[in-house]
């Protein structure tokens, strides 16, 4: 006879942890699941854990990192020691961008976890926010983000953003190039090159060309004269900007 | 027990005869480009950084004793993103710490690339912060590593007797061998020596054109041209730093960045033929100082 009558015999209470760690799990991945927008575009979703939905449509992420070898193909072990730092290296650019154009009450102190201290101060006086002080809608994310296998402690991440800002006329297309490096505080940006323009208007009965496809280059005289060439030089497309609105800045 | 001895026997000799292969046949890292530091310490520069590129005549690796031939002082300034290439013919006529005078080419016999950093020093008032050294083959491995140069060949050439260069004039790829022809040739052009380094100059500006054009379509590219340096390369200096240095590289226009020779007068001193530093060089060379670009 069992002396208290609460204790279930060993086989039931072996059942009853089980029920309630499955229990607790589905509860935990519930909630996990509503609070982390994740990569879903939600309104408001900035991509990365932790931030509520909030503000305006926000675009889904397209992120892709790919390793960069010198000579012959990328060895099993570069890859999946490239993939432990996936995570990490698209959570800072998310982070990063979050903070320029959806939360810029958040800019001080994402610069000072994600940039090295020159780095920081060049984006500031950059000023490259679309939306400052409010939160802007963005149509295009997109990152492409290179790391060097050899080491893992070099990486470069292309970005494209289109955002507007509440009322804004023309929304702001936003190429980025940062260089990163890996130190003992993680991933942090050294050194970046930002061009962000408004993007050009449609012309009635030509196809306008979407300004925000890397890689594409526009053969009209416009798109040339945006872009940086160097049978010429990057430096060129400042001299000859058209456009008052245009910004373009390095760092540090 | 004894077929288990045997077997780790066989082991242990297969692995000493894959190492010995491994050393022997394998390319030595140094038979490429070496980089290093002049200064231990870091050197106040005021957002200037430079760079000592020295071409040795080696055939074959870096030797210790071999003469330079190829001798530029590559300038950025980090504040205007501006540059320039001082370069030095072979035969210039310098005073060598604790060797006296001589041709500057000797400098790296008797010193190796810090002596010539050191001569370089005192000749210019420039404090050097890097140095990068060449020899024949590793000149041509990472040009060829890089699938070659494009650059502007201002005159037609046919060098066949010495540096083996054929080309004709205009805008051109050249591959590794035909890259380190041009860069050896000399005897086809009326300015001799002079226009050689001249050539040489040109031709860093166009590997600067050459990265900077593939970074532009795809950053990552920048890490192939490091890992390239690093396969060929014997390195004194540390990944973070060639990164960085790099990254400048990146951003430098080749149109801002300034190829002046060292003008200099010929004569000779006893038989040998020597190139005498005009006293004009030396408003070049405070200007290169103080805005880190020609």
């Amino acid at each position: 006879v069992a002396p208290l009558s609460v204790v279930a015999p060993d086989g039931r209470r072996l059942w009853a942890v089980a029920g309630i760690m499955l229990a607790f799990a589905v509860a935990t991945y519930t909630t996990i699941a509503f609070l982390d927008p994740g990569e879903s575009g939600r309104p408001g979703s900035s991509g990365a854990p932790g931030y509520r939905a909030q503000g305006p449509q926000q675009s889904p992420w397209k992120i892709s990192v790919h390793g960069s070898a010198a000579h012959g193909r990328i060895t099993k072990l570069q890859k999946a020691r490239l993939e432990r730092q996936e995570p990490r290296l698209r959570s800072v650019v998310r982070r990063i961008y979050d903070a320029v154009l959806i939360h810029p009450n958040r800019l001080r102190e994402t610069l000072q976890a994600n940039f090295t201290p020159a780095a920081g101060v060049a984006l500031r006086r950059a000023d490259v926010a679309a939306s400052r002080p409010k939160v802007a809608a963005t149509s295009v994310r997109r990152a492409t983000i290179g790391v060097d296998v050899n080491g893992l402690k070099a990486a470069v991440a292309s970005v494209v953003v289109r955002a507007a800002a509440p009322g804004a006329v023309r929304p702001v297309v936003h190429r980025s190039t940062l260089w990163l490096e890996r130190g003992d505080r993680g991933w942090r940006v050294l050194a970046f090159e930002v061009d962000q323009a408004p993007l050009p208007e449609r012309r009635p009965g030509k196809g306008a060309e979407p300004a925000d496809r890397p890689g594409r280059r526009s053969k009209n005289k416009a798109g040339r004269a945006d872009r940086p060439s160097d049978k010429g030089d990057r430096a060129g497309s400042h001299k000859g900007r058209r456009d008052p609105e245009r910004k373009s800045r390095r760092g540090p | 027990m004894k077929r288990t001895a045997l077997s780790l026997v066989c082991l242990l000799v297969l692995g000493l005869a894959i190492a010995v292969v491994d050393t022997f046949l394998r390319p030595s890292r140094a038979q490429g480009p070496l980089f290093g530091r002049v200064h231990e310490t870091y050197q106040p520069s005021d957002g200037k950084i430079y760079v000592l590129a020295i071409g040795n005549d080696a055939r074959s690796g870096n030797p210790d004793r071999s003469l330079a031939d190829a001798i530029h002082i590559l300038g950025i300034n980090t504040n205007t993103m501006k540059g320039g290439i001082l370069n030095f013919p072979r035969d210039s006529w310098v005073n060598i710490p604790g060797y006296g005078s001589a041709k500057i080419n000797e400098a790296l016999f008797h010193g190796g690339p810090e002596l010539l950093a050191k001569t370089l020093e005192n000749v210019t008032g420039i404090t050097i912060d890097y140095w990068v050294m060449v020899g024949f083959e590793g000149f041509q491995s990472v040009i060829e590593d890089l699938r070659g140069v494009e650059m502007n060949i201002p005159s037609a050439h046919n060098d066949t007797g010495a540096s083996g260069s054929v080309l004709k004039a205009g805008y051109q790829k050249l591959q590794g061998y035909e890259a380190l022809a041009y860069a050896r040739a000399r005897k086809s052009f009326s300015g001799g020596d002079i226009a050689r380094t001249t050539h040489q100059g040109d031709m860093l500006i166009a590997l600067l054109r050459k990265l900077r054009d593939e970074a532009m379509r795809n950053p990552a590219t920048l890490f192939r041209w490091i890992a390239t340096a690093r396969r060929h390369a014997r390195f004194d200096m540390s990944f973070e730093e060639m990164f960085r240095l790099g990254i400048l590289a990146t951003q430098l226009s080749s149109r801002e960045v300034g190829n002046v020779t060292v003008p200099v007068g010929l004569g000779f001193v006893g038989q040998a033929s020597v190139a005498h530093i005009s006293p004009r060089a030396q408003a070049i060379y405070k200007r290169f100082k103080k805005k880190g670009s020609l």
